[in-house]
């Protein structure tokens, strides 16, 4: 299991694709916004510089269960299938292999981007065990959701639409990139299902000098959509590996 | 001794009926090849024997031990070389052999050894710390097969492992395998190419519409469809008159002109050899003759009415 986890996290580290897209694109924002809008706004009782990274670390942590799809679709559906198969390894074992490997690198790129912005922006990140939580959560929850994906459609390139389908459009329904009506509907995803705001609630409640809803309810919530992707990936899974 | 055994293997994709009661043994030490068209049921059979498919009804044992409660054990003693090439290419060479190696149970200086002599045998070693991104097909296909042989399985499984690479890969590989039974590792080996199984299997088992219609020896195979002979004879002047005696021969069935070459297809064992000859002689002089002997693709074309050309069928 660890030399499985060990050699899943090499083959991350070289992907460098993925690093752009997960790890240097979210610097490079938080970097540009951070410049430019500076310190001197409060946004929503934090400063616009911790608004801008933590909102950034967990938008991004919704796309790191991209590693496990492509991984477990090449490995267990596609091109690796009968060999990594005819391994005497269970399936099982092995995608799991897989799935600690995202999420202990996407949750690395998250303390990274954590530690930059706390070297350079002086950003206040909280309670760091409460942040590291919030950011696994997150992690797992993607990785569930871009697995239930991969093994409810017929291909690679229509599970990816539908990751960015969810994850972009919570970003929009969040209204981090532009404000949305205050509908009844919206304001109840937001308060119950969408990740970007449970999270938001969860790590910008305790540090911020405004209300956000409870932070522990929302961690609550986002856990229990993080078991239940997980029992849906795991059903769909056994259904196409069989 | 038996390495495996498949009894009465029936296996089933919805109505379509892809291994009809199928019997095939390997036995320790063998080179089986086994041949047949597209369709004709191997990669369901391989899948079936490496434990990747669930057989419908039948029964099969690996080095002696029914394959159902002992899976996990037979595996470990399997290699199963892809048609496909299922190399990581963001791996290094090494850590590819290290990747299945570990899985396999290798570790320590115990998988560094393996890993060591793999590479020997495929002749990646001046590779190893290469990324197999930039390799040729062949080195491909090479290392594709040097990751089913780090633990030393006792059966190795390859399917269609030369397909699309250059003939010196390909005789590389070949004599690989060769090498590999002389240390005494059983293979099952697939391929369109019928020019590999005769020169490599020690016997050969020809599938179609999932059936094993024929198994044996290439000589024994031969042997079984030797019916007619093909007596091939160039001439310095082909006469319709000659034409005509020809085929006035008994036991003569065709007898074709392209030019000055004449083929005669005759009955075995008729004589016609010697009278075709006579008669050649005496309307004007042989330039050449040729009698061929069958070749296992007229074995094949005579059984299943089909001819493997280049990996691909023709009817």
């Amino acid at each position: 299991m660890a030399r499985m986890i060990y050699f899943s996290i090499l083959r991350m580290l070289r992907g460098y694709s993925a690093i752009i897209l997960l790890f240097v694109v979210p610097l490079a924002i938080i970097t540009l916004l951070s410049l430019i809008v500076g310190n001197e706004y409060s946004v929503e009782g934090l400063s616009s510089r911790q608004y801008i990274a933590m909102t950034m670390v967990i938008v991004f942590q919704l796309f790191s269960g991209n590693y496990a799809m492509f991984y477990i679709h090449a490995d267990l559906v596609k091109l690796r299938r009968w060999k990594i198969q005819s391994l005497p390894v269970s399936l099982f074992k092995y995608s799991a292999a897989i799935l600690f490997a995202s999420t202990f690198f996407s949750t690395l790129q998250g303390l990274l981007l954590v530690l930059y912005t706390r070297l350079l922006f002086g950003v206040e990140w909280g309670n760091y065990a409460w942040l590291l939580l919030i950011i696994v959560t997150l992690s797992l929850l993607s990785q569930f959701v871009h697995l239930t994906m991969v093994f409810s459609t017929s291909t690679i390139s229509m599970a990816e639409r539908f990751t960015e389908i969810y994850g972009i459009g919570f970003i929009l329904l969040a209204g981090i990139i532009f404000p949305m009506p205050v509908w009844p509907v919206i304001e109840w995803i937001n308060g119950f299902l969408n990740p970007i705001t449970l999270a938001q609630s969860a790590l910008m409640g305790p540090v911020a000098q405004i209300d956000y809803g409870n932070p522990y309810a929302s961690l609550l919530l986002l856990i229990v959509q993080l078991l239940l992707f997980a029992v849906l990936s795991a059903v769909l899974g056994r259904r196409r590996l069989s | 001794m038996l390495v495996a055994q498949m009894n009465n293997i029936v296996k089933r994709y919805g109505s379509h009926l892809a291994l009809d009661h199928v019997d095939l043994d390997i036995r320790e030490g063998e080179i089986v090849g086994l041949l047949g068209p597209n369709g004709a049921g191997k990669t369901t059979l391989i899948h079936a024997l490496a434990g990747l498919n669930r057989i419908d009804s039948g029964s099969i044992h690996c080095f002696g031990k029914p394959q159902t409660a002992n899976l996990m054990e037979i595996k470990r003693n399997l290699g199963l070389v892809t048609q496909d090439i299922t190399i990581f290419e963001d791996l290094t060479v090494w850590e590819n052999l290290a990747f299945f190696g570990g899985i396999y149970g290798l570790k320590g200086s115990g998988l560094k050894k393996r890993i060591e002599e793999t590479l020997e045998f495929v002749g990646l070693t001046d590779c190893a710390n290469k990324r197999p991104g930039i390799f040729s097909g062949g080195m491909k296909r090479r290392l594709n097969i040097a990751c089913a042989l780090t633990h030393k399985p006792k059966l190795l499984i390859m399917d269609e492992p030369t397909v699309g690479i250059d003939p010196q890969s390909r005789n590389h590989i070949l004599e690989s395998v060769r090498e590999l039974q002389r240390s005494g590792t059983t293979i099952l080996y697939t391929t369109h190419y019928m020019e590999e199984v005769q020169s490599i299997a020690s016997r050969i088992v020809i599938m179609d519409q999932g059936h094993v219609i024929a198994q044996g020896t290439l000589d024994d195979l031969i042997d079984n469809i030797q019916h007619e002979e093909k007596i091939k004879i160039e001439l310095v002047e082909v006469t319709g008159q000659l034409l005509e005696q020809l085929r006035q021969l008994a036991g003569v069935k065709s007898v074709t002109q392209e030019g000055n070459k004449l083929t005669i297809i005759s009955t075995v064992g008729s004589g016609n050899l010697d009278r075709a000859l006579a008669l050649a002689r005496h309307a004007g002089g042989i330039r050449s003759i040729n009698a061929e002997k069958p070749t296992l693709e007229d074995v094949f074309f005579t059984l299943t009415g089909k001819q493997l050309r280049d990996g691909k069928e023709t009817s």
